[in-house]
């Protein structure tokens, strides 16, 4: 606790200091969720609407941890405070994950707008058959990204491949996570990292899903965020015994 | 500016890139599978299997992700530039510095370009054999000639993203804004009057009717020629102007300094 609460004010202050960057990243992900949204209502009418609202909050939440955890190993990279960090005695890839919380703003400010426009479109996604679990299944994608944010950044570290690679998981989820899927099967969908809490959230919105897939959802998230824990412990050992950090294409 | 220090600055840009897929071979197969997602993604809000309607996906999918980056890149390689505390080099450097960054990612482009539309080719030959090789071709050109309009408005991102003392590409909001008043997605008709009105100013709308004519075989070739003089006359319009906020933020930029 000792050392994260500094990571926690550290990410705090910069939320501050880079609000414009934070309010721009809520306004893109917003366009971003008008743009599927008024698809899905136009194409299959307001109760998939409201299913794809929140399966597009479970995306902002994918996309902002791959951005905002993985994609800060390339600004400390270019930087050059990766080894500061080091020699603080503070882990590169925990510096970043602890940057979960700051999730929160731009995938609250992004749903709040999209919400607007789906009153205007004439839906309300709010009309929600289960809304305790669906607050409980999207907690859980939230943790789940935090692992899936950490294990890229680790990625990022051992292969200097830019986080140009983090909006391609963004981009595959959106089209997973939209594709219809038989419901029938959610208690085996449910194991799936990322895409499980989504499609229980999907389902959260017009039915009331067994209690069973939230074991399913929470066994995975413990297996992802010990596989998280344990493979960023073994690519900092690698990158230390490989001579260092490498700054992308520069060496 | 001379041909030699043109060809010099194209031939670094090269090197540059062709650097950076060796080092990075992950990211050529990263970049390959973008525009195969975007495909997904438009197929899950409207699934059809018509073989017109997917090769019509595949322009629109292409033409998303060079829009996304074609805004994008020149912006964040300036930002990282300023990280790596090498734009006093590029500001230094005998052309102007807009006109070094827009060099520095051309060839980033045409490559990226070309492989996007090469990735395509074994969907359309399962799609369509007759007329597979026609569309390889339309596939290459809107590839390649498709967004270029667009660079001017990226010159002048990079340029305000600069001046600021932010982090990011705050502007990349504009990339989705662009795409859904061009139509890229939806028809421009669904939009409210006033956006209506807006979309007729950028050439990436013209460009998407000629996709949406092209693919339904009942264009004529009056109207996609037409559509062509607008496409050509508003690219020319918009990036006068644009070179002339450029210019001007360049050298408010040059005289104050830049923010690190």
């Amino acid at each position: 606790m000792r050392k994260i609460k500094p990571l926690i004010w550290l990410h705090a202050i910069r939320v501050r200091r880079y609000l414009l960057s934070i309010l721009s990243g809520s306004v893109t992900d917003s366009i971003w969720m008008a743009v599927f949204l008024i698809g899905a209502y136009s194409s299959q009418g307001p109760t998939y609407a409201r299913e794809v609202f929140w399966a597009l909050a479970a995306w902002s939440i994918i996309a902002n941890a791959g951005w905002m955890i993985g994609g800060w190993i390339d600004y400390l990279s270019e930087l050059g405070l990766l080894e500061p960090l080091d020699f603080s005695g503070v882990s590169p890839v925990v510096a970043a994950a602890s940057r979960s919380f700051v999730i929160a703003i731009p995938t609250g400010l992004s749903s709040l707008i999209t919400l607007l426009i789906s009153f205007q479109l004439g839906f309300n996604p709010l009309e929600i058959s289960s809304p305790w679990l669906l607050a409980l299944s999207l907690l859980i994608l939230w943790t789940q990204a935090t692992a899936y944010g950490a294990i890229l950044a680790s990625t990022v570290l051992l292969t200097s491949v830019p986080s140009a690679l983090l909006d391609i998981a963004a981009l595959a989820y959106l089209g997973l996570l939209l594709a219809n899927y038989p419901a029938g099967n959610l208690q085996t969908f449910a194991f799936l990292p990322l895409l499980g809490p989504g499609y229980v959230a999907r389902q959260c919105v017009s039915g009331n899903p067994p209690l069973g897939v939230f074991l399913a959802v929470t066994v995975t998230t413990i297996v992802l965020s010990l596989f998280a824990i344990s493979y960023s412990r073994s690519v900092e050992k690698l990158v230390k015994k490989r001579a260092g950090y490498r700054a992308i294409a520069l060496h | 500016m001379d041909l030699k220090l043109f060809l010099c600055q194209i031939k670094a840009g090269i090197f540059l890139w062709f650097s950076l897929y060796k080092r990075s071979p992950l990211l050529v197969s990263v970049l390959l599978l973008r525009p195969y997602l975007v495909l997904i993604a438009l197929f899950a809000i409207e699934p059809s299997t018509n073989p017109l309607s997917i090769i019509r996906n595949v322009l629109i999918s292409i033409l998303v992700v060079s829009s996304i980056d074609i805004l994008w890149d020149v912006a964040s390689n300036a930002l990282s530039l300023r990280f790596l505390g090498i734009l006093p080099y590029i500001i230094s450097a005998p052309s102007s510095p807009s006109l070094s960054l827009l060099l520095s990612y051309l060839p980033k482009y045409i490559l990226e370009s070309v492989l996007k539309a090469l990735e395509f080719l074994p969907l359309l030959f399962v799609l369509n054999s007759a007329q597979s090789a026609g569309f390889l071709l339309i596939l290459l050109l809107f590839s390649l000639v498709g967004v270029l309009p667009l660079l001017g408005l990226s010159s002048l991102i990079a340029y305000t993203v600069l001046s600021s003392k932010e982090e990011t590409v705050w502007l990349d909001w504009l990339a989705p804004l662009i795409l859904l008043v061009s139509g890229a997605l939806y028809p421009v008709s669904l939009l409210p009057p006033w956006l209506q009105l807006l979309s007729r100013l950028f050439p990436t709308t013209y460009l998407f009717e000629i996709i949406q004519l092209i693919t339904e075989n009942g264009a004529s070739a009056q109207t996609l020629l037409g559509l062509a003089i607008m496409y050509l006359t508003t690219s020319i319009l918009l990036n006068s102007i644009l070179y002339l906020l450029v210019s001007k933020g360049e050298s408010e930029l040059l005289r104050r300094g830049i923010h690190l």
